[in-house]
């Protein structure tokens, strides 16, 4: 059965602080867990990453700071969740917790697909 | 580094061009340099990982650039997310005439100190005719920057924005002669509150100075690891 892609961009704060909690991580690094957790479901501009992560560096959820690779390559800004992020994000967990049982309960139970 | 390699970095870099040009008004140098960087680096990461696949580096990197988003959509974005509040559209308007005005002060304290400097050197030469001033400064004003926006470069228009203020001061010394013959403390209190608005501009110049100087020194910076 093909698999559907979902557009990530509407969960994308979630998506961030989830990858966040379990370690640090630049930008890129964050994509690249995104897309390996979801199996490459999720869909969507990695550019967007990056409003998303000052918008929540700004509202205090994380911080970032600048690290030098010991090897060749440039200076990368490594992400870190912070205690408000953490309770942001089991807000935010709670809300979709309650929003899939929702559309659970309108979808009836059917997982395969009703043939007329 | 080869052409295609070369063809590839000029793609990422003219995104990037545009990315910035959304920041300009709402980050400060500093802030949008290291944005910028942030996505530099994950552009030629996502790049990279492509060419590890097969990809010929230009392709790579349109398939990066196309994946990444539009420049407009995460330029804005970044804008907006910003702590920087904008600059209240009023602003503009209000800085027009006063920027005006100070550099007409300004340039005539610019040609005054050039005359008395000149006859302080050349003891029998008489102070520059205005006329001469005004020739000279319309010929830089009008022909020069013109032709330097056009071209977009950088010192052919800062040569015409030099001299509308050198006309500028022609003209302010034109009619500080005429007024003084006839006016002499009136022109002396003139006098004054010109220089403060001269020294009032001297500072906007240097602060803009001192923000170039941020961002040259932010390039050249290196990141401390924590």
């Amino acid at each position: 059965m093909p698999r559907n892609t979902l557009q990530a961009s509407g969960n994308l704060v979630g998506l961030i602080l989830a990858v966040l909690s379990d370690e640090s991580l630049h930008g890129y690094g964050i994509a690249r867990e995104i897309e390996r957790r979801s199996e490459n479901a999720l869909t969507f501009g990695e550019g967007t990453l990056y409003p998303a992560l000052k918008h929540l560096e700004s509202q205090g959820h994380v911080v970032g700071h600048w690290r030098t690779p010991e090897g060749p390559g440039p200076a990368r800004k490594v992400y870190e969740i912070t205690p408000q992020g953490q309770q942001e994000l089991v807000r935010i967990r709670t809300a979709w917790a309650e929003y899939s049982r929702s559309i659970d309960s309108v979808f009836g139970g059917h997982p395969e697909p009703i043939t007329p | 580094m080869n052409e295609e390699t070369r063809q590839a970095e000029a793609q990422r870099e003219e995104y990037l061009a545009n990315v910035t040009r959304m920041l300009r008004s709402r980050m400060s140098p500093l802030e949008s340099y290291e944005s910028v960087e942030e996505l530099r680096a994950h552009i030629t990461a996502m790049a990279a990982a492509y060419q590890e696949m097969g990809l010929e580096p230009h392709q790579a990197m349109e398939l990066a650039l196309q994946r990444f988003g539009s420049a407009d959509t995460i330029g804005k974005g970044l804008a907006t997310a910003s702590s920087t509040p904008a600059k209240p559209r009023f602003a503009m308007p209000l800085a027009v005439p006063i920027v005006l005005v100070a550099s007409t002060l300004l340039g005539g304290f610019l040609m005054k100190a050039v005359d008395l400097s000149f006859m302080a050197i050349f003891p029998t030469t008489s102070p520059t005719p205005p006329e001469v001033d005004l020739a000279i400064s319309f010929f830089v004003c009008l022909v020069v920057a013109p032709v330097g926006w056009l071209m977009r470069k950088r010192p052919a228009l800062h040569c015409g924005l030099l001299g509308l203020l050198v006309m500028n001061g022609a003209l302010f010394l034109t009619l500080y002669r005429t007024y003084m013959s006839l006016h002499r403390d009136a022109a002396l209190l003139f006098l004054v509150v010109s220089l403060s608005v001269a020294i009032f501009t001297l500072c906007t110049f240097a602060s803009a100075f001192a923000r170039v100087v941020e961002r040259r020194y932010a390039y050249f910076t290196k990141f401390t690891v924590r």
